[in-house]
């Protein structure tokens, strides 16, 4: 195959309408043509640049969080979908990030988008899932060492869980090796500074973006 | 109300013909306060 | 003797906390702003040093917690509230939606009991799809063999009464001890019937999909929905002018205009003026930030009452405050960064804001939730400073 058998501009327009059906279609379509491992990684690509805009119109106010929630999932089956000719190997991962819900806390729709959202931008992602103490971070980062640590919480008292967590990771030598992001409802920039955290933010898809300029 | 699961005391004293007339005013605030109470407990347990 | 007397006093506090509720509810000027912090029950199971997941067992300690809370708080509600989430019957029931985390908090995960596929069994009978369906997806006691499943339901039933009663019985005795209105609180909880449909029959994922794929169906369902809405609003005596559903808003903010247009807002408002025709008030839970519907809460019933969260005060004052009857807006999380002056000056600023011409009465943005979410002195200083400033 010599010419992308897709419009990518288009792709990423669809993306960033949140056109589930067309979306599907043209990468079904997509997929069915047997593109070469390159083109896929263009598709995915254009994919994550539908995303960028989702995060736009977000910032803009013209998306709200249930878009948010909803682009997750189409780009969860956006991947899904494009498995079969994404190469297996290849694709260089950007980072790794271990990710949680902190302890006392529950919530888990906030760090199911930002997860979803990192995992598209090319992030591996280790969730440990809600509820996590301070030794679950410890634990995972010694066995995965990852490049970003994410934490989220919806109550308020998840920002005293957080800041016991990054004060832990601090004792045990692990917080000068990664950069730490704090998302969720209650987040703002004075809690970041009381926790110790890198960085705040209540917008997944800013996250992301935060995420990848340490990368860089 | 459209359900299997919730009478009222019109649908209830329907199909209980046998209920004795004058017990009626004593019987029909009991039955009817269990009935509400359900219907308040089922819904507590979606909210 | 001293005791009487004491009586007396109490007695007559708690009449005239009792007129500063009348007086809002009926759009007359109270002879100053009432009182109602949402101090909830961790709040005080943590001020008063307890263990969270034991008090919230065993009943038989709840007396103490409250009276400590009322003791050392200034209101004219009783600040002992009432906990909506009783681990009791949950567990008996082996709840998925409602589970203690390690802290002892009771929290929501992300659950659904409403497959997409089941949309239409849910219309075409609501209530007979929950007892079918929903409850044993989201209840695994209730999804076993009709007899076990019988005898759960019994055990649950019993304990969730049991509880309520004598929770309830523990706060009337408090507050008649301490001379509190029993207006300006709660009586029933009920819920706009999208948010019904989306918390945990579908789940915050499903719907926002749902709204995408089968938008039909979820206004069909919201229009299902709508008279079990009614009805659970509705109390079992003839409705009081000064009494309440509780209604905590949820999804709005979260979903786009258009679909808050269309799937949102008409059950909502057909809820509130169902209700309002059978003379029962609505108090609802402004969650987040509704000031782009600010139009949309004006044409609700008269008097209806809103607690707000976020937004522009001054624009609620303009657009509503001759209307409805408001609340909220003081941010909590000032109470544990700000100076104790901090925090006077903003509820002096709050109050100057909304207390002019009445149908305001000061509240938190949100119920406090933790003993160490605040500083404990700003808490009471905010309290104390309203109680006795706040003249008319």
């Amino acid at each position: 195959m010599s010419e992308l058998a897709m419009d990518l501009n288009m792709l990423t327009e669809a993306v960033g309408e949140l056109d589930e059906d067309k979306v599907l279609e043209m990468l079904k379509e997509f997929v069915e043509s047997n593109p070469t491992e390159e083109e896929a990684e263009k598709v995915v690509n254009a994919c994550q640049q539908g995303m960028a805009i989702v995060g736009d119109l977000f910032d803009k106010g013209e998306y709200f969080v249930g878009d948010l929630i909803f682009a997750g999932e189409l780009l969860t089956s956006a991947i899904d979908t494009l498995k079969p000719v994404i190469g297996s190997g290849t694709t260089e991962k950007v980072g790794s990030i271990v990710l949680a819900t902190v302890e006392g806390d529950l919530h888990d729709i906030g760090k199911n988008i930002f997860k979803s959202m990192a995992e598209a931008a090319g992030f591996e992602v280790y969730d440990l899932g809600i509820d996590q103490p301070a030794a679950a971070f410890v634990e995972k980062i010694k066995e995965v060492k990852p490049q970003i640590v994410g934490m989220s919480g919806v109550l308020t008292l998840a920002i005293d869980s957080m800041k016991n967590i990054i004060d832990e990771l601090k004792k045990e030598g692990l917080k000068d090796d990664v950069k730490i992001i704090i998302g969720g409802n209650p987040v703002t920039q004075e809690a970041c500074e009381h926790v110790g955290a890198d960085a705040f933010t209540t917008n997944a898809a800013e996250g992301i973006k935060i995420c990848q300029g340490w990368m860089m | 109300m459209d359900t299997k699961y919730y009478k009222t005391w019109e649908a209830y004293i329907a199909e209980h013909p046998e209920i004795d007339e004058k017990l009626i005013p004593v019987m029909a605030p009991k039955i009817q306060s269990y009935e509400e109470m359900m219907f308040g407990f089922v819904m507590m347990l979606l909210m | 003797m001293a005791s009487a007397t004491a009586v007396q006093d109490v007695k007559a506090l708690q009449e005239e906390r009792t007129q500063l509720f009348k007086d809002v509810f009926d759009g007359k000027i109270p002879k100053r702003v009432p009182v109602s912090p949402s101090l909830t029950i961790e709040f005080a199971i943590q001020y008063a040093g307890k263990d969270l997941a034991e008090v919230q067992w065993d009943y038989q300690l709840l007396e103490e917690v409250y009276e400590k809370v009322c003791q050392d708080f200034v209101s004219d509600t009783n600040p002992a509230a009432m906990n909506l989430r009783n681990p009791i019957f949950y567990k008996l029931l082996g709840a998925r939606n409602f589970v203690m985390s390690s802290g002892g908090f009771m929290q929501h995960p992300e659950i659904h009991g409403l497959e997409a596929e089941e949309y239409d069994d849910f219309i075409a009978s609501p209530y007979d799809c929950i007892m079918e369906k929903i409850l044993p997806r989201i209840y695994t006691e209730l999804n076993e063999s009709p007899g076990k499943r019988s005898i759960a339901f019994g055990k649950a039933f019993k304990a969730y009464y049991d509880e309520l009663f004598a929770a309830l019985g523990v706060i009337g005795k408090l507050t008649d001890k301490y001379g509190y209105s029993p207006l300006g609180g709660i009586e029933l909880l009920t819920e706009a019937p999208f948010d019904f449909v989306a918390d945990q029959l579908r789940g915050f994922k499903g719907i926002t999909g749902d709204l995408r794929r089968c938008p039909d169906k979820v206004e069909a369902a919201c229009e299902a929905a709508l008279p079990l809405m009614l009805k659970q609003g509705t109390p079992n005596h003839p409705p009081s002018k000064y009494g309440a559903a509780f209604i905590p808003l949820h999804m709005a903010p979260y979903i786009r205009p258009k679909d808050f247009e269309k799937f949102y807002w008409p059950t909502f408002k057909k809820l509130v003026d169902g209700l309002a025709d059978k003379g029962q008030p609505s108090m609802l839970f402004v969650e987040h930030d509704w000031m782009r519907y600010i139009d949309y809460l004006y044409e609700l019933p008269e008097n209806t009452r809103m607690w707000f969260e976020y937004g522009d005060p001054k624009l609620v004052k303009e657009k509503l405050g001759k209307k409805h009857i408001i609340t909220g807006f003081y941010p909590i999380g000032l109470l544990k960064t700000g100076t104790k002056q901090q925090c006077i000056d903003k509820a002096k600023e709050l109050i100057d804001i909304l207390a002019p011409g009445g149908k305001y009465y000061f509240g938190f943005d949100k119920g406090v939730i933790t003993a160490d979410s605040v500083n404990v002195d700003n808490l009471k200083a905010v309290l104390e400073y309203v109680a006795e400033n706040a003249n008319y």
